[in-house]
């Protein structure tokens, strides 16, 4: 294990990956690819781009929710077919179940697993401790605020002990102020839980803010053009948006992604 | 206990009744209103009481209230279940979304002699007439409330790794449970239509058959009583579903 807390052992691997659509008119849409990434176990990588690039895909196949076209995705060394065990993911748009409390929430994953009462009220007990949320156990989503919600949709994903968090902008509907801070929370959360963590980001601020690594990709089809590391010790928090060393990285990420944006938004006035 | 702004449209509600049914009262008893054609209020309520007074209509009450529960349950948890089967399947959707957007365009009691040949008089006809009434009310909605169930809730469902029976019972039933009420309560509110309406046009039995039996024996005071009758369950029936849907509506903040 290196200093920064991670193994030079591959979670995920993608070979070759591509991923291409059918639009409804029949039209072929080649919207990811040929891509090749290593996630090393305990790593917190970022994922930039231009709209459209096919960030989401990439998370899809991930997480099993699609096939890609052509190439391998490997979790742990095994092809990923169907929603792998130990991957757990937070999207963008609220996800959190309004039918349900919070702690009713937090325990779905687990009750659905079949774990033994015992377990589950631990876990949730341990969740609602480590979120933040114990005042709001027996409150539904609609009582909360964006953050509080997405902060029960991590819990939820994070009770099920997940060796790989996806996540697809999860902080993209809140305000600048509680991203810097849940952004804290979720570093801690990492530091704690040894998950590998893939983050899907528009954000550049917070990518720099948050990663091991920081992924560039290309406008549509989606490559990674760039890879950067950052550089930043494993106990970190949002205060290196202060050091020199950020703009540095801001600017080194921000340089191909402002050539591949005009290239997208030129194609698309095309 | 209601308070503060939440408990004015429930008051604006009641005094909007109490208003209207005082008007009524009081224009009979000064003779704008003939009570021989539309009696009062309170003539109303008394002949409501001696029909409810008799053993034989309350039977007819009950046997019509059996059949529109049947029938909308039957309507409900089959529209559910058709709209569960066709939302996730595009091609058939688009196939059959003409048919259902055009189906009340056609009357559905033109059907019901026809029901009669096939199934023979009785209580069967009526519970069919009524569950085709309902059904496709309770299709659409179904389709709708899919529709508005999030994609990022769906997904997650997926990465739960739940299967397609636990996925509809535990996340897409839930999720649009306040529109599926909505959907309930057309279907119970088409049953009545459904089975007031054929026992009117053809029975020997229910409520309605019992209206048209008061009318046709010009016994005003019989049929204004089973109308009062069916208004108030009709009305109580509307009213116990909003009480049930308000509280998934509330937990969705919808």
């Amino acid at each position: 294990m290196t200093e920064n807390g991670q193994t030079d052992v591959p979670c995920v691997e993608l070979r070759q990956v591509e991923q291409r659509f059918t639009t409804r008119k029949g039209g072929n849409v080649h919207a990811l690819g040929p891509l090749d990434l290593t996630l090393r176990r305990g790593e917190f990588l970022s994922i930039v781009g231009p709209s459209g690039c096919g960030k989401s895909t990439l998370l899809d196949i991930l997480s099993g929710l699609a096939r890609p076209a052509a190439g391998q995705a490997l979790l742990n060394g095994q092809p990923i077919r169907g929603v792998p065990d130990g991957v757990g993911i937070v999207f963008q748009e609220d996800a959190s179940f309004g039918w349900l409390t919070v702690e009713n929430n937090i325990a779905f994953g687990l009750k659905r697993r079949g774990l033994a009462r015992d377990d589950i009220a631990a876990r949730v007990e341990h969740a609602l401790d480590f979120m933040g949320l114990r005042r709001f156990r027996t409150s539904y989503p609609s009582q909360l605020s964006g953050g509080m919600r997405q902060r029960v949709c991590i819990a939820r994903t994070l009770v099920m002990r997940p060796s790989l968090i996806l996540l697809d902008e999860p902080f993209g509907a809140l305000d600048q102020q509680t991203r810097l801070l849940m952004g804290d929370e979720l570093l801690r959360l990492w530091r704690e839980t040894n998950a590998t963590i893939l983050l899907i980001t528009h954000s550049l601020d917070e990518a720099v803010m948050l990663s091991d690594r920081i992924g560039v990709m290309s406008a549509r089809p989606g490559r990674l053009i760039k890879l950067v590391e950052t550089g930043w010790p494993r106990e970190r928090d949002s205060t290196v948006v202060s050091s020199p060393h950020y703009g540095d990285l801001l600017s080194e990420i921000w340089a191909p992604l402002r050539a591949e944006s005009n290239h997208h938004m030129a194609a698309n006035n095309a | 206990m209601k308070t503060g702004l939440t408990a004015i449209p429930y008051a604006l509600r009641l005094l909007l009744i109490v208003v209207l049914v005082g008007l009524w009262q009081v224009f009979c008893s000064i003779g704008l209103l003939g009570t021989g054609i539309v009696p009062a209020p309170v003539t109303i309520w008394h002949d409501m009481c001696a029909v409810m007074g008799q053993s034989a209509s309350r039977a007819a009450l009950w046997l019509s209230l059996r059949d529109i529960l049947i029938a909308a349950l039957i309507a409900g948890a089959g529209g559910i279940a058709v709209g569960m089967i066709v939302h996730p399947i595009r091609l058939l959707r688009a196939a059959l979304e003409p048919y259902l957007a055009s189906y009340y365009a056609v009357p559905t009691f033109i059907f019901y002699p026809a029901l009669i040949t096939v199934t023979g008089s009785g209580r069967l006809p009526i519970i069919l007439i009524s569950i085709m009434l309902g059904i496709v009310a309770m299709i659409t909605t179904t389709l709708t409330a899919l529709d508005g169930v999030s994609r990022s809730i769906v997904r997650t469902a997926r990465v739960f790794g739940l299967t397609p029976l636990q996925n509809v019972m535990y996340v897409r039933i839930p999720a649009a449970a306040p529109m599926l009420l909505s959907g309930l309560r057309l279907c119970v509110s088409y049953a009545f239509i459904g089975v007031i309406a054929s026992e009117f046009i053809m029975s020997d039995a229910g409520v309605g058959y019992q209206i048209a039996y008061a009318y046709d024996n010009f016994d005003t005071d019989t049929m204004y009583g089973y109308i009062g009758c069916v208004v108030v369950l009709a009305a109580a029936t509307t009213l116990g579903f909003d009480m049930i849907a308000a509280e998934p509506v509330k937990r969705e903040g919808a």
